[in-house]
């Protein structure tokens, strides 16, 4: 199954390997990136690390003990935890659901997928500001459901917007997020095609064992490099959190500006030391991400 | 499976028609909120709709100054963007490319890293790298911020791109005598020129869309239009923020195009 799985790219590799110039170097790749990513990259982890020994931004020292020790930056990771795993696995199920069923040729499907694209190139931050508008207690749900005669008054809409759970940070998470994993779906199963489960039917599977056993293993491991790379977007953003997020506790993007902006040296020291957390995170994200990609 | 579905047709194009249209409310509602809200002023709870429409939202953008410097900064920021992480992106994909495995590995965990770390602790080592340079709170600066995010996504494009390049094209062009400039200029940019415009494009949207490296690199300033839409949202204004999430979102929906974007995307993640 694997093998069959993997055939197609395979076939690529092999060609373009054998008509690969001789004169192919790794000096020159490795200079380049390394100096075009590698610097920056290093400049950024190198002053949070400096920042957290107290050898630059005249940070008071101990920023690491007492961050660790610190009830309210393990409340944002645990935040920021949450909005990124059930933003990223309501947008996954929402994505798989669309594959599925709107993956053929027929006219409603190619309107369908074209409708779920929509909202990919939109900027974060004009998500958020539609969100607001639309989910906030005074906002355009709230009004139809009191024009329905659903509500006495705007207190009774349940609050979306920087509520305890983040919902309002969620829906917007998913509605950015669900047409990239969408895409990725898609173009696997048109790689793919329907061979197998074809052959899984015909030796007398139902549809359901097809779907669990054959279909959906296939999509979710081919697309857990989008999957990670989804989550890893949505704990490092910034906006979203800002514009729908709770004030208590702030996601953990916030709660660093929040420590950086304030006036005590000490919180200064801790917006390094939550900084380089939040790296250290994404940097093994970006280590499984490529770890998991079949082809580099 | 299609040709299956078929045959029993009927509850499930029931079901689909449903799906279809909660697919259709979702992904379309917060955009036509945008909308409807953009023309409105004055526009009171519990009103469903506004009782006049009022384009001043729209005219302020050109020609109130401070939104317009924020529109010409992003514009600017943008342009320069997608152009020097193209030019640069290009051959670093391209070297990566018809290098080792383990060196396009290396090259496409560098630039993974440059777009997955957390734009607000980069923009902290960013911003005192800048300050240092003498360019904080300068167009400058922020351009050199955004550029980071940018080259980790080009250069994932451009791996992809040239990874399933058939090089044998450009031998050819050599065998038939073609000189170096000419196999550039007559084969490889007509081929690339697809390639190239989607890199602009996502580069462009990379700057256009950023928030957290301006806020830290700019230092608040250099207003751009993302920036000036928060401004607005936490002042109340809700028509102001709703006319320029619209600005910001209708270049990225014309320039790129939904499907498009997604291709790119898609091959940069999974090439």
């Amino acid at each position: 199954m694997r093998l069959l799985h993997s055939a197609p790219v395979n076939f690529i590799r092999v060609n373009s390997a054998t008509s690969r110039p001789a004169h192919a170097s790794r000096a020159v790749p490795l200079v380049l990136a390394g100096t075009l990513l590698g610097v920056p990259i290093a400049v950024g982890v190198g002053y949070l690390v400096a920042g957290t020994l107290g050898i630059v931004g005249n940070a008071a020292p101990g920023g690491m003990q007492r961050v660790l020790a610190d009830g309210a930056v393990l409340r944002s990771a645990l935040l920021s935890l949450w909005i990124a795993t059930a933003g990223t696995a309501i947008a996954l199920c929402g994505a798989l659901l669309i594959a599925l069923h709107f993956g053929d040729q027929a006219r409603e499907s190619r309107i369908a997928r074209r409708i779920a694209a929509l909202p990919l190139p939109v900027p974060t931050v004009a998500a958020a500001v539609a969100m607001l508008l639309l989910l906030s207690q005074g906002g355009w749900l709230s009004r139809i459901a009191m024009h329905l005669h659903l509500l006495a008054g705007p207190a009774e809409f349940p609050a979306l917007i920087q509520d305890p759970w983040a919902i309002g940070v969620i829906v917007a998470v998913v509605w950015k997020e669900l047409p990239f994993l969408l895409l990725v779906a898609l173009s696997l199963q048109s790689l793919r095609g329907t061979a197998l489960s074809d052959a899984a039917r015909t030796l007398g599977a139902t549809r359901l064992q097809v779907l669990r056993t054959v279909t959906l293993p296939l999509l979710l491991r081919g697309m857990s490099p989008s999957i990670i790379a989804v989550f890893v977007f949505v704990l490092g953003s910034l906006e979203l959190p800002l514009v729908l997020g709770p004030s208590a506790p702030l996601a953990l993007p916030m709660l660093i500006q929040e420590r950086r902006q304030a006036l005590d040296m000490a919180s200064h020291g801790e917006a390094y030391v939550i900084a380089l957390l939040a790296t250290v995170l994404a940097l093994g994200a970006a280590v499984a991400h490529e770890w998991l990609r079949d082809d580099a | 499976m299609a040709a299956g579905r078929r045959v029993n047709a009927r509850p499930l194009r029931i079901g689909r028609g449903i799906m279809l249209v909660s697919l259709t409310m979702f992904a379309m509602a917060p955009l036509l909120m945008l909308i409807v809200t953009s023309l409105a002023r004055g526009w009171f709870h519990p009103q469903v709709l506004p009782s006049t429409v009022d384009v001043s939202g729209w005219s302020e953008l050109l020609t109130d100054t401070s939104r317009r410097t924020a529109l010409l900064n992003s514009l600017v920021l943008g342009v320069a963007t997608a152009c020097i992480a193209t030019v640069l992106a290009l051959p670093l994909g391209r070297a990566a490319a018809l290098s080792t495995r383990g060196v396009r590995r290396i090259v496409a965990l560098l630039a993974f890293a440059a777009v997955a770390l957390p734009p607000v602790a980069l923009g902290i080592g960013l911003q005192l790298t800048v300050l240092t340079m003498g360019l904080g709170g300068s167009l400058r600066g922020v351009l050199l911020a955004h550029l980071v995010p940018a080259l980790g996504y080009l250069t994932l494009v451009f791996l992809g791109v040239f990874t399933q390049w058939d090089a044998r094209l450009e031998e050819a062009a050599a065998t038939l005598g073609a000189t170096g400039r000419e196999r550039w200029t007559r084969v490889m940019l007509p081929l690339l020129r697809r390639p190239i415009a989607d890199a602009l494009a996502l580069g462009f949207l990379v700057s256009w869309a950023q928030v957290a490296l301006t806020l830290l690199v700019g230092g608040g300033a250099v207003r751009t239009l993302p920036l000036d839409v928060l401004a607005m949202l936490q002042s109340g204004q809700d028509q102001r923020a709703a006319v320029g999430a619209l600005a910001l979102t209708i270049p990225a929906l014309v320039v790129l195009g939904a499907a498009r974007v997604a291709a790119r995307r898609t091959t940069a993640v999974i090439a």
